[in-house]
């Protein structure tokens, strides 16, 4: 396992396509816990806002957030698996 | 203030001389009638510019002589030389032609129109003209209502010369009764006295009937019919010419630095032309004396001899003025200089900031940051938007601009100035620089690229809303106005919630809070759309009305939406290698599109939820 684990490593020192696509991943990772946390505090906004032009807009913020999150956890999805 | 006062002046003097004599009536409407021939005249062969017109005096660029032949033999064919010399300014104004080939073609028309005078006094007064009339005006008539512009055009010039030949019969005609109960002719002035007295008459006459050729025509009938003497008569040709350089200077009043020293060469050489044949007129009537007798005119033929006088004097004037026409020119140039627009420069493109590739995008941003604001500038003035100043954030509100004192500003003004050279500019540095950068780099350049073009696309797309805006800003009907309001309203909302996001520089966060924005916009672009097939419906608006608003809320939504993309290029420079990643969650227009079907079908689910339980409550 450890051989394994190494030879992962060298093979990924040695291709530097590969070591791009990681980065890539890691920052498209690092995105998501951005957005999730964005997420949950534009809802926390949301129980606690009263006028109801801004309660509308913080929703659409909200749902793009959330769809656009999905399309990144599918993204992320597909360079997990090259 | 002239026209405030003169018009009603002109009015009384006209029904006085109605109510005194039938057969000032008779002249006055020959007068009229001549006139409207004229402009019939002027705009059939407007129909056929965009062609051969066009294509004839761009050829007239050569030489002076070249363009003067022209000038003469394109007045010659058209009795008009106020139109001649009004696509000369355009063509002038649009830098087609030189300023020394316009002076040629308005010296030229100058000598074309002197064709009138003998076509007139040769033909006009000979002949029963009103019997060609009336067929010009019946076929010209039927050619009128033909679907094809040529054929219109046609119409036109043929109705034109047959009001023009009518127009001439009825001043004949009123002429000769007026002969049998007033004798005008003792009203007739001899000496320097009446030359100079009858010279500013026909100039006034001019500049009331804005027609040099009308005034000319109306002289010679009067002279056929003895109603004015041959002396006063030369006297009122003069003046005729000097006024009808009014005409021009009026025209050239709103026209840029070539189209006014154009009008003031016209001016000089009608005012020198004026001078010259006033100062030597008793000689000049010896040479027409002369130059009658060599080609056969008779002694008491005073109408041709005032053609032959008429040709002369112009001729004169064209032998004076041509060898002077390039210190004219220089003259001219330097006493009426171009009023030159300052316009906005690039200030971070240069080829120390193209040495790096970070430098070079660093600089293209901020370059694109400037075209940025100017075209939300151009937007907040162009709609006739507000900013009201509240804190840091910028709010908008919407003005009935179309009365406001700036009124809704000029969109390609707008553009030319702070715009259009700043643009090109990215676009020839990117082109320069995109090759022999790496991809990300070459990719980043690109959307820079694109982000530029969309907010230049939506500065296009305010001009054509603006088209509209202007017409319905103070609609009669509240619900146009409403829905103009409306689109005007969401512009401006979508402009400060991108001020708000760009304040904030919360990068990448922005960047995806912009699809938000985004789709708020197709929201607004349905409720719109279902907005409108309602108003239809209740017949509160027509349904041009209604296209017109459904074209208008597609061009907002388009600004919107473009401005929002380019945002999300610009916005969060300090992240950008994040902003790479990020372009892999932003929603593209099908993604957003679904999105607004799965939340309005979801809300009317709730509203259908909420109202069974509403029921079951009751």
């Amino acid at each position: 396992m450890k051989v394994k684990k190494q030879l992962k490593l060298l093979r990924e020192f040695l291709d530097s396509d590969l070591r791009k696509k990681r980065k890539q991943r890691l920052k498209l990772q690092g995105l998501l816990k951005r957005m999730k946390h964005k997420e949950r505090n534009l809802k926390a906004f949301l129980r606690s806002e009263t006028d109801a032009h801004r309660k509308t807009r913080l929703k659409h913020e909200i749902e793009v957030l959330h769809a656009q999150r999905k399309k990144g956890i599918a993204a992320l999805k597909v360079a997990g698996a090259v | 203030m002239l026209n405030r006062i003169l018009l009603p002046v002109i009015f009384m003097i006209l029904g006085y001389g109605f109510w005194l004599s039938p057969e000032i009536k008779i002249v006055s409407a020959g007068v009229a009638i001549f006139l409207l021939g004229m402009l019939s005249l002027e705009k059939g062969f407007s129909a056929f510019s965009g062609g051969m017109l066009e294509k004839l005096l761009r050829r007239a660029t050569g030489n002076k002589w070249q363009a003067l032949g022209l000038g003469m033999l394109s007045t010659t064919i058209m009795q008009s030389s106020s139109l001649v010399s009004i696509i000369a300014i355009s063509f002038l104004s649009a830098g087609l032609i030189t300023l020394t080939a316009g002076i040629g073609i308005v010296f030229g028309a100058n000598l074309g129109t002197t064709t009138g005078a003998w076509l007139v006094a040769g033909f006009g007064l000979k002949v029963n003209i009103a019997s060609y009339a009336m067929p010009m005006l019946v076929f010209g008539t039927i050619l009128l209502f033909q679907h094809s512009r040529n054929l219109k055009g046609l119409g036109y010039v043929l109705a034109g010369l047959g009001l023009l030949f009518l127009g001439i019969h009825y001043m004949k005609e009123g002429f000769e009764a007026i002969k049998e109960t007033i004798d005008i002719a003792r009203f007739a002035m001899s000496g320097y006295t009446g030359v100079l007295l009858f010279s500013l008459v026909g100039m006034f006459a001019t500049v009331v009937m804005q027609s040099s050729h009308a005034t000319l025509v109306l002289i010679i009938t009067a002279l056929a019919a003895q109603q004015v003497t041959y002396e006063n008569a030369l006297a009122l040709a003069i003046g005729a010419n000097v006024g009808t350089t009014v005409t021009a200077i009026l025209g050239a009043l709103g026209a840029n630095a070539s189209g006014k020293r154009l009008a003031a060469a016209h001016l000089i050489f009608n005012l020198v032309t004026g001078i010259v044949s006033v100062a030597l007129i008793y000689q000049l009537v010896q040479i027409v004396d002369r130059i009658s007798q060599f080609a056969g005119i008779s002694d008491t033929n005073y109408t041709l001899k005032l053609a032959v006088f008429h040709t002369i004097f112009n001729l004169i004037g064209v032998v004076i003025m041509l060898p002077f026409v390039q210190p004219l020119v220089a003259r001219l140039e330097k006493a009426i200089p171009e009023h030159v627009v300052e316009v906005d420069q690039p200030r971070y493109l240069s080829s120390a900031s193209a040495a790096f590739a970070d430098t070079a995008i660093e600089a293209v941003r901020n370059e694109t940051l400037r075209v940025y604001d100017a075209g939300i500038n151009i937007m907040v003035n162009g709609l006739g938007l507000r900013r009201i100043e509240r804190g840091d954030a910028l709010h908008l509100s919407v003005t009935r601009a179309a009365h406001h004192e700036s009124g809704l500003k000029d969109i390609d003004a707008m553009y030319e100035q702070h715009v259009k050279t700043i643009y090109s500019a990215i676009i020839a540095f990117i082109s320069e620089t995109a090759f022999s950068r790496r991809d990300e780099q070459t990719a980043s350049l690109q959307w820079l690229r694109e982000a530029n073009a969309r907010i230049v696309e939506s500065i296009k797309d305010t001009k054509h809303l603006q088209k509209n805006l202007r017409r319905y800003i103070d609609s009669s009907n509240q619900d146009m106005k409403d829905g103009y309001d409306t689109i005007r309203r969401h512009i401006a909302s979508t402009i400060e919630v991108l001020n708000e996001m760009r304040g904030q520089q919360d990068g990448v966060m922005d960047m995806l809070g912009l699809d938000a924005l985004k789709q708020a916009t197709e929201d607004h672009r349905n409720s719109t759309t279902e907005n409108v097939a309602r108003l239809i419906g209740l017949r509160r608006i027509s349904p041009e009305m209604g296209s017109s608003l459904l074209n208008d809320s597609r061009y907002a939504h388009d600004i919107c939406m473009n401005m929002a993309k380019a945002a999300q290029t610009l916005f969060g420079a300090s992240e950008r290698e994040l902003l790479l990643t990020a372009r892999d969650v932003t929603l593209d227009d099908s993604e957003l599109a679904e999105l607004a079907e799965a939340v309005s079908t979801k809300n009317a689910e709730a509203l259908k939820t909420f109202a069974s339980g509403d029921k079951r409550e009751s």
